[in-house]
């Protein structure tokens, strides 16, 4: 029976249904409290960076109260406001762009016109249009600036605004934009680092060498005083968190300066920007790798050798370690020990032999599932194998492992709902059943049948009444009743006395019977007169009892009519259900789809990676068996030459 | 120059191509990525993906709520705390008509989304027609950092609409010690 009405629902007939449902129930304004209680339960999820959440929330209170958003009171943040910093914070950069230009293009407010430019320019950086985002941000005057933005959105601007100019710079080579910004900057901003650093690289890349030392050399030097530490850190604007991301940049800034000295020649100084980076660095490999060369390049290969030894014990696998191998047999070579640099050489080659054995297994055996666990598994960067690390922590790798963790979510999520939908169905199926029961008992009930006989019995109480204004007799009470039966049947038997003396031709009984019976019949008679009045009461109050039985019978007969001639109440959850079920299969087949194109993205990206990596390893290789060879080569000649001055002397 | 000295010089021409614009907290270089625009194309799909499943859930957020709890029967509570000067909240247990509907922790997160404007949903459960009884304990830190237990209660008749109670949690400054009530909304 369930089954056949859900067959009857067909898929647009109840997206029909279910859109008129929708429009007619958003069709109703909301209530003011409604609304800003709806509105403050998205703030109270927003707040916790439940984005999410706070979007449902967004599109359950713009679907009840449509249009109504600007009724909200004492809002804080204008609601199109935060629907965008919420759209842009979830990710959805394409609809926060639109809300950002939909608020632009009606808002006259400075402030939230300010507020409106700064988020759309965040949203077309993310998006990488680096041109309007440059556009977008130039809307902004450092007035309104000053007036409306808090000081950590003014130092983003700032940032966002340099950073554009600066990558202008770098492609049209011209002058870099240079503004007023270190005054602008909060004093404790990290981006204040980040500028610094952009803008030091953007002079090496002029080849104003002096200048990006400069600059180069300021990059983390705000960091916390001893007192700061010793404080707890509250006299620092900087905190813990930026802390981690301020020695990242220093290292990163030293390790810049280091290869720029050595690029200069240097080493010196560029063993000194070395020194300042430090050893559970990102950059530490690098750092080492460069420290070797500018010791080689002093001259004081000994150190150079244990820097890059030190590189080649370490537990990774990446550029600099390999590269090592073929530094050190360089260091060896200058340092006049030929057959040690063969020897590093050699060892080289059987490290970049077994990487690639390594390497070209991972090749061949890479399947789906590896990546599908890693997606599931937050802490996936902390167990990567060596020879991979390099091609996992690339950023490339990144962005499609989010993404596909992302998908994953989304599925499960889904794969939730429609444990969810099923939930439904049977609960409406249990609903259904038990209505049909209850159904079914009312009409057991036999509530009609009952109310009939109510009237039945009304009547004849309202009859006897009548009746018994002429005869009182009538509303006599049970021993009254029982006592005229008594009577009636002595009279009855007094007749049949009489009817057989006749028959007998006997002699007639004593009138004195007769008297008496009719003298016992006036005293009933005569006890109803009296009683009338009090079982006429009795009679009516019996009446109004009857009379409210009937009153909620009729009421419960109307209950159970409505009940009975009511719609399947059922049939449009019904409907909502399936369309959701629709909705629900449809985004099932798209975000398998998208799962299936990701995968085989990232197999395709993964392996292009591996094979580069291969690839570089056999570079490594030929350039290892190339020297191998010439200093062999160099010692034969070197050996043929002794043995040529031993035979002339 | 030989072979390793071309490598040396390769290695410094990386290093500066490495650290043009790179952020420092990017632990690999990327020099070898593939210039393609996939991630870009699939981050498209996936925005489209994500709205549609906001609006997804926004539609089984409203059918749940027809179907658990329909407006004859229907009784929300919200939870607010203004200023928060005098009291920090770490609990709230909520009674109606005696029996526990919600205990609820709270984190810092939380506490400081309160604070800033936000309110939460707490309870949303159905009752019949008729008068009810709230109560409502709250548990935290009060006045001089003291631990703090106060109760709340309210009675309220529930009727055909749905019923919005509200618990607020403000502060009184004349009385220098937070304020406990339960509003009809």
């Amino acid at each position: 029976m369930i089954a056949s009405i859900r067959s009857l629902l067909t898929p647009s007939l109840v997206l029909g249904m279910w859109l008129t449902v929708q429009t007619a129930v958003a069709a109703q304004p909301c209530e003011s409290n409604e609304l800003n209680k709806a509105y403050q339960t998205i703030l109270y999820a927003y707040f916790q960076q439940d984005y999410y959440q706070a979007l449902t929330q967004f599109e359950v209170l713009e679907q009840a109260c449509p249009n109504q958003l600007e009724q909200i009171s004492n809002p804080g943040v204008a609601p199109l406001l935060l629907k965008g910093g919420i759209s842009l914070a979830y990710g959805l950069h394409d609809r926060a762009e639109t809300i950002f230009n939909q608020l632009l293009a009606s808002a006259e407010d400075r402030k939230i016109r300010a507020q409106a430019w700064l988020l759309l320019a965040k949203t077309l950086f993310e998006n990488q249009q680096s041109a309007q985002s440059a556009q977008a941000l130039a809307q902004i005057s450092y007035a309104d600036a000053d007036d409306y933005f808090s000081q950590a959105d003014k130092d983003e601007w700032i940032y966002l605004r340099f950073q554009l100019a600066n990558q202008d710079d770098t492609k049209n080579s011209t002058s870099m934009a240079n503004d007023d910004w270190q005054e602008a900057l909060s004093s404790g901003s990290i981006y204040r680092h980040y500028i610094l650093y952009n803008q030091g690289l953007a002079q090496l890349n002029r080849g104003q060498f002096e200048l990006a030392v400069a600059t180069l050399k300021q990059v983390g030097k705000d960091q916390p005083t001893l007192v700061d530490d010793w404080l707890g850190g509250w006299l620092s604007p900087l905190q813990l968190a930026d802390q981690q991301e301020l020695d990242a940049l220093a290292d990163r800034a030293s390790l810049t300066l280091g290869y720029a000295y050595l690029k200069k020649q240097n080493a010196a100084q560029a063993i000194k920007a070395f020194n300042q980076v430090r050893l559970d660095s990102f950059d530490t490999d690098s750092a080492l790798l460069g420290y070797g060369w500018a010791a080689a390049q002093n001259l004081d290969y000994q150190v150079a050798l244990s820097v890059w030894q030190k590189l080649q014990n370490a537990p990774r696998s990446n550029e600099y370690v390999l590269e090592s191998y073929l530094a050190s047999a360089y260091a060896y070579e200058q340092a006049f020990a030929p057959t040690q640099a063969i020897e590093k050489l050699q060892n080289g080659l059987r490290r970049y032999q077994q990487e690639e054995q390594l390497i070209s297994e991972q090749l061949a055996n890479i399947q789906d599932d590896f990546f599908i666990d890693l997606a599931g598994n937050s802490d996936w960067s902390e167990s990567i194998p060596e020879f991979l690390t390099d091609i996992m922590l690339s950023k490339h790798f990144r962005i499609q492992l989010n993404q596909l963790t992302e998908s994953l979510a989304i599925s499960a999520q889904l794969g939730g709902w429609q444990a969810q939908l099923d939930t439904f169905n049977l609960m409406l199926d249990e609903r259904q059943a038990v209505a049909i029961e209850r159904a079914q008992k009312l009409k057991n009930d036999q509530t009609l049948g009952r109310l009939d006989a109510l009237k039945k019995q009304r009547l004849s109480i309202v009859n006897q009444l009548e009746q018994a204004k002429g005869n009182p007799a009538l509303l006599n009470d049970e021993p009254s009743i029982g006592w005229q039966q008594r009577l009636d049947k002595a009279q009855q038997r007094l007749q049949q006395i009489q009817q057989k003396q006749q028959l007998l031709n006997q002699k007639a009984i004593k009138p004195s019977y007769a008297k008496r019976l009719k003298r016992l019949q006036g005293i009933l008679l005569w006890q109803a007169n009296e009683a009338y009045a009090s079982r006429a009461w009795q009679a009516k109050k019996q009446l109004k009892e009857i009379d409210t039985l009937i009153a909620k019978a009729t009421e419960q007969q109307v209950t159970l009519v409505n009940h009975l001639n009511q719609p399947p109440k059922f049939q449009a959850q019904r409907q909502r259900i399936v369309a959701l079920q629709q909705q629900l299969n449809t985004k099932m087949a798209r975000v398998q789809n998208l799962q299936a194109t990701q995968l085989a993205q990232l197999k395709q990206a993964f392996k292009q990676r591996l094979k580069q990596q291969i690839a570089q390893l056999q570079n490594y290789q030929l350039q290892g068996q190339l020297a191998i060879v010439r200093l062999n080569d160099k010692a034969f000649r070197k050996a043929q030459a002794d043995q040529q001055q031993g035979g002339v002397q | 120059m030989n072979l390793l000295q071309i490598s040396k010089m390769l290695a410094i021409t990386l290093m500066l191509m490495l650290t043009h614009h790179v952020a420092a907290q990017d632990a690999a270089s990327d020099n070898n990525a593939p210039v393609d625009s996939e991630p870009q194309d699939i981050g498209k799909q996936l925005q489209q993906l994500k709205r549609d499943v906001i609006a997804l859930n926004r539609d089984l957020f409203v059918l749940e709520e027809d179907l658990l709890f329909p407006s004859s029967t229907q009784v929300v509570v919200y939870l607010s705390m203004d200023v928060g000067a005098y009291f920090t909240l770490d609990a709230v247990e909520l009674k109606i008509d005696d029996k526990v509907v919600s205990e609820y922790l709270y984190t810092e997160k939380q506490i400081d989304a309160l604070f800033r404007g936000g309110v939460q949903r707490l309870h949303v459960g159905n009752l019949a027609q008729g008068q009810h009884q709230i109560s409502a304990f709250f548990v935290g830190i009060g006045p001089q950092g003291r631990e703090y237990k106060r109760a709340t209660t309210h009675t309220f008749n529930k009727e055909e609409d749905a019923t919005t109670l509200e618990l607020q949690i403000t502060d009184s400054t004349e009385k220098q010690q937070p304020e406990f009530s339960v509003v009809e909304l």
